[in-house]
């Protein structure tokens, strides 16, 4: 007989993500790993100088001028409100879980190529707010890591957003001490993002958020070291169930 | 930027609050705080603020505004040339998701220095000139959220979507990743970036891989020959890995998804529109790391009568008597004789999370074993 075979934990993670989003609405959409400046920073309100791309350490196409490896994959979201601008929508709520690229020092925490589950809800002005994106949140990590799981927001800033906040959440593993922990970036659409996409700022407004998705698997099931996520290493895929006689 | 809760002091004349309590009114706030050394802060002021919080004066008069408390010899605010943006409460409360009193935001820009003109309902907001970052009422709906604190905003429930969302194209790799799973397929996640191929980076971070993956081949073999190596530590006894991977792979023509199987498979690999398919969900347990080094395994088998009682016993004792090193016990034979007698056997793989086991060690662990399952009245064979 055939031993069945097992899923990647991201593939379990990204799973259980768009279960619970689907719940509340979210579809999901797919982007181009290799993006453009406009969709990575031009069309999300990070121009050239602007100051959030000294943040990001990017991959660059040789020989492209432009071309480049995506940061996050609110460059989907870009896409996707494009979308909805040419089919004249009003409101819209998408995940995008998917492989990002960051130019920077791997160590136990950092990886140059990782997974983001990048989300966006949006709808007519004032339908739509801050207390929303909390209410989101809150109700997705509650599912995700537990029922004592709680959201706070901290300032902060993204050029795409405005307000801009970090999310912390309250985890506590079983038999463990609760903290804090950083787990995403998020805010309301910038109006000038959502004029890019080609809809109007005085009508359609929402909430945008994006959080790596290994550091949640780590967090929830205590993986010490974020490299052994695409080292192509059955023993990690195989690392999260007791295998018995 | 480093600053002391002296160097602030210089600024106001009431007393401030001790660190922890500065340390909190930032990253509350205004600013995450990088660090604390004994009573210096180290403050990360954000990009959109460095035209106003990048001196000392910039960062006492952020805090001013958060604590309430009047700064000592203030200077005189510049508004000349600054840009009045109009807000209304319920603009601002469309952002935030919560109606804050008039009086509380008339209150928030006293606090920060903001000049006001009231004309009806509308509130005609100008910042002081080296606020370069207040140009529209988001702006001033963040610095209200900030000041009063994001605590003060309530969790609400998104409203109900009229149509289903659209999952169809996820689900459609999913299914096939569920059907790859029920053939024996393990899912394994690689790299993106390759030695060779169509797209070259301009930057890359390692030298030896500078281009993108034409094919998820190259990967894939490379981590079934090392599958190949662990195998008797994740797979049942005589089952050989066969692997699978999803992920993108970049051509002169553009990137596209591939699906690649290290061996030949007779679920379809074209990935169709499925909205209806509902993905199988699994529970994971805690992880358990591996060890980096090599395993030694030993086989064992014995003659036992009672069958369920005699592997509980027989499990136990090479738990206790295997040192700690004993990773795994699989059962790879069971049988009954002509007169009627069982048979079990096991391989037990040994391995240690520190050293490389030596064969001798192994064999003086056996020989425990032989002899405890001895006295326990089984025949080992």
């Amino acid at each position: 007989m055939t031993q069945k075979g097992r899923l990647h934990p991201v593939t379990i993670a990204t799973r259980d993500i768009a279960d619970i989003f689907g719940r509340m609405g979210f579809g999901i959409a797919y982007g181009p790993e290799l993006e453009d400046e406009t969709h990575v920073f031009n069309g999300l309100n990070i121009p050239p100088n602007h100051p959030a791309r000294s943040m990001q350490d990017t991959f660059w196409i040789k020989d492209a001028p432009g071309k480049l490896l995506r940061t996050h994959a609110t460059s989907v979201s870009f896409r996707e409100l494009e979308k909805l601008a040419k089919e004249g929508g009003t409101e819209l709520r998408r995940i995008m879980p998917g492989k990002v690229f960051r130019n920077e020092a791997t160590d136990t925490t950092h990886e140059a190529q990782f997974y983001q589950v990048d989300g966006f809800a949006v709808g007519p002005k004032g339908t739509i707010t801050l207390a929303h994106l909390k209410g989101t949140l809150e109700r997705f990590y509650r599912e995700y890591l537990g029922p004592n799981a709680k959201v706070r927001f901290r300032p902060s800033f993204f050029g795409f957003t405005e307000p801009s906040v970090e999310v912390d959440v309250w985890f506590q593993p079983e038999g463990k001490e609760g903290k804090w922990l950083e787990v995403a970036g998020a805010g309301m659409f910038h109006p000038n993002v959502i004029r890019n996409a080609g809809l109007d700022p005085e009508k359609i407004a929402g909430f945008a958020f994006g959080g790596g998705m290994e550091r949640l698997i780590m967090v929830k099931y205590g993986v010490p070291d974020v490299r052994l996520f695409h080292s192509g290493d059955v023993r990690f895929v195989y690392g999260f169930d007791a295998t018995t006689v | 930027m480093k600053i002391t809760r002296e160097q602030l002091q210089e600024y106001f004349e009431a007393p401030l609050p001790g660190v922890e309590a500065l340390v909190d009114a930032f990253t509350f706030h205004a600013f995450e705080i990088d660090g604390v050394e004994c009573d210096m802060l180290d403050v990360k002021v954000l990009p959109n603020r460095i035209a106003d919080c990048a001196t000392p004066e910039g960062v006492a008069r952020e805090l001013a505004a958060i604590l309430n408390l009047p700064l000592k010899n203030s200077t005189v605010p510049e508004y000349t040339g600054a840009l009045a943006v109009a807000v209304t409460g319920r603009g601002i409360g469309a952002v935030l998701g919560v109606d804050f009193s008039r009086d509380e935001l008339l209150d928030v820009f006293r606090r920060l220095q903001f000049k006001v003109e009231e004309e009806g309902e509308v509130l005609h907001v100008t910042a002081p000139l080296p606020r370069t970052d207040i140009l529209i009422l988001e702006d001033i709906a963040e610095e209200v959220g900030q000041i009063l604190g994001y605590d003060r905003i309530i969790a609400v429930d998104l409203p109900p979507v009229a149509s289903e969302p659209d999952q169809g194209r996820f689900r459609g790799i999913e299914r096939m990743k569920d059907q790859l799973v029920e053939q024996g397929f393990t899912e394994i996640s690689t790299q993106s970036f390759a030695k060779k191929g169509d797209v070259e980076l301009a930057n890359p971070m390692d030298k030896t891989h500078p281009f993108l993956r034409t094919s998820l081949e190259e990967n894939l073999q490379d981590a079934l020959a090392r599958a190949k190596k662990s195998a008797s530590l994740v797979l049942a006894p005589g089952q050989k890995p066969k692997l699978f991977e999803v992920g993108t792979v970049f051509l002169k023509d553009g990137e596209r998804l591939e699906i690649k199987t290290s061996e030949p498979t007779t679920v379809s690999l074209e990935i169709k529109y499925e909205p209806d398919y509902e993905p199988m969900q699994y529970e994971l347990g805690a992880y358990k790391p591996f060890s980096l080094y090599p395993f030694i395994t030993r086989d064992i088998s014995m003659w036992i009568t009672d069958s369920a009682k005699a592997r509980g016993t027989v499990l136990r004792l090479f738990a206790e008597q295997g040192a700690g090193l004993v990773r795994q016990v699989q059962l790879v034979d069971q049988f009954v004789n002509e007169e009627g007698r069982q048979s079990l056997a096991f391989r037990l793989i040994f391995q240690s999370f520190d050293r490389t086991l030596t064969d001798d060690e192994v064999n003086i662990i056996m020989d425990t074993i032989y002899a405890s399952l001895r006295s326990a009245g089984y025949e080992v064979r």
